[in-house]
């Protein structure tokens, strides 16, 4: 008996030990946590949560006043709370122009220098208008249902996706966290398989950090 | 348990499991007990979690999604209607016809 308890307790401080190596995954803040426990303990569990931004693009601002525009709408933890969310707000083709709607991995904000994003970047999709409503709401599904993330290298994961209204074509985004493991991500074919009828008038991908207008000072302040 | 070795050696190599959900009765009853309580399957031994399209456009209509979640954030003209306390533009606009396509467009990203 004393002998099996003895072993208990080994195994255990093993199994602790065990998991201390192994807890990379990213931190909450208890903030994030409360209001997710608020109205999603029923619905089904997203593999991470995921938060709403809408930000209307003004040219030439910098970090510092582009975050101070920045509307963050809600962060989702459950399936059903994606749905509340985007069933409840304008539908993409009802924004004007230079408006975008992000959905950003955690509580990620769409910005180049934070901390999460900034050795990453992103692939623009310049979108035809018909095509963007079905394009947002493949790729949010695409994101949440985490359909994307065999197609990143191992040690890149997609951090967000956006979708920006302009005046002529739109344009989407896909962003990732490591813009040296872009080149062996297959996204881009995803894309196409999940939208065959889709053709992209253009698609190309950058680093953040090699944007002129990169504020490299700014990062690591952006989080509170 | 009985694995020799150091932790780290055992830990290194270590997939994370993959469950794929097609339907509600593939999600496991204990999801949410992983050691460490969190509802996130990102919890040590928890799996990663997939979704497929049609799953998630099951759940779309749920009564769940019917109303915004109680506490979002209050912008008018996105979240709740357009009221007085704001004199900005709206941001959802009156359609408009779009402009003609012009061929020799250059691609100007306007980001």
């Amino acid at each position: 008996m004393l002998a099996g308890l003895t072993m208990a307790a080994s195994s255990l401080q093993e199994l602790e030990s065990i998991e201390k190596l192994s807890t990379d995954s990213p931190q909450l803040h208890r903030k994030a946590i409360s209001e997710i426990n608020y109205s999603e303990e029923t619905g089904v569990p997203l593999n991470t949560p995921w938060t709403f931004y809408l930000d209307k693009s003004v040219p030439g601002t910098s970090a510092a006043e582009y975050e101070a525009l920045l509307k963050k709408l809600y962060t989702v933890s459950t399936v059903q709370g994606f749905w509340s969310v985007y069933n409840n707000i304008p539908t993409i083709e009802t924004l004007s122009s230079r408006y975008s709607y992000h959905l950003m991995r955690y509580e990620r904000k769409p910005m180049w220098e934070d901390e999460d994003n900034c050795r990453g970047g992103n692939w623009k999709l310049k979108c035809h208008k018909d095509d963007t409503p079905k394009v947002w709401k493949e790729l949010l599904l695409a994101a949440i249902g985490e359909q994307l993330s065999d197609c990143m290298a191992q040690g890149d994961e997609v951090g967000g996706v956006s979708c920006s209204v302009r005046d002529r074509d739109d344009i989407v985004q896909l962003w990732n966290t490591r813009a040296d493991l872009a080149d062996k991500s297959t996204i881009i074919q995803k894309v196409q398989e999940l939208l065959p009828d889709v053709v992209f008038a253009a698609i190309f991908y950058k680093a953040f950090q090699t944007h002129q207008a990169f504020e490299r000072g700014k990062v690591k302040t952006i989080r509170e | 348990m009985s694995a020799t070795g150091s932790p780290q050696q055992r830990v290194a190599g270590r997939e994370i499991p993959v469950r794929r959900i097609a339907d509600l009765s593939h999600l496991p009853s204990d999801y949410s007990t992983t050691p460490g309580g969190s509802i996130f399957s990102t919890t040590p031994g928890g799996s990663r979690i997939y979704y497929d399209r049609s799953f998630l456009l099951q759940c779309r209509n749920s009564p769940l999604t019917k109303s915004p979640p109680p506490n979002m954030a209050k912008i008018p003209g996105v979240t709740v209607p357009e009221g007085s306390e704001t004199k900005e533009k709206s941001v959802v606009e009156e359609k408009k016809p779009n402009p003609p396509a012009d061929p020799d467009d250059q691609f100007q990203m306007e980001i």
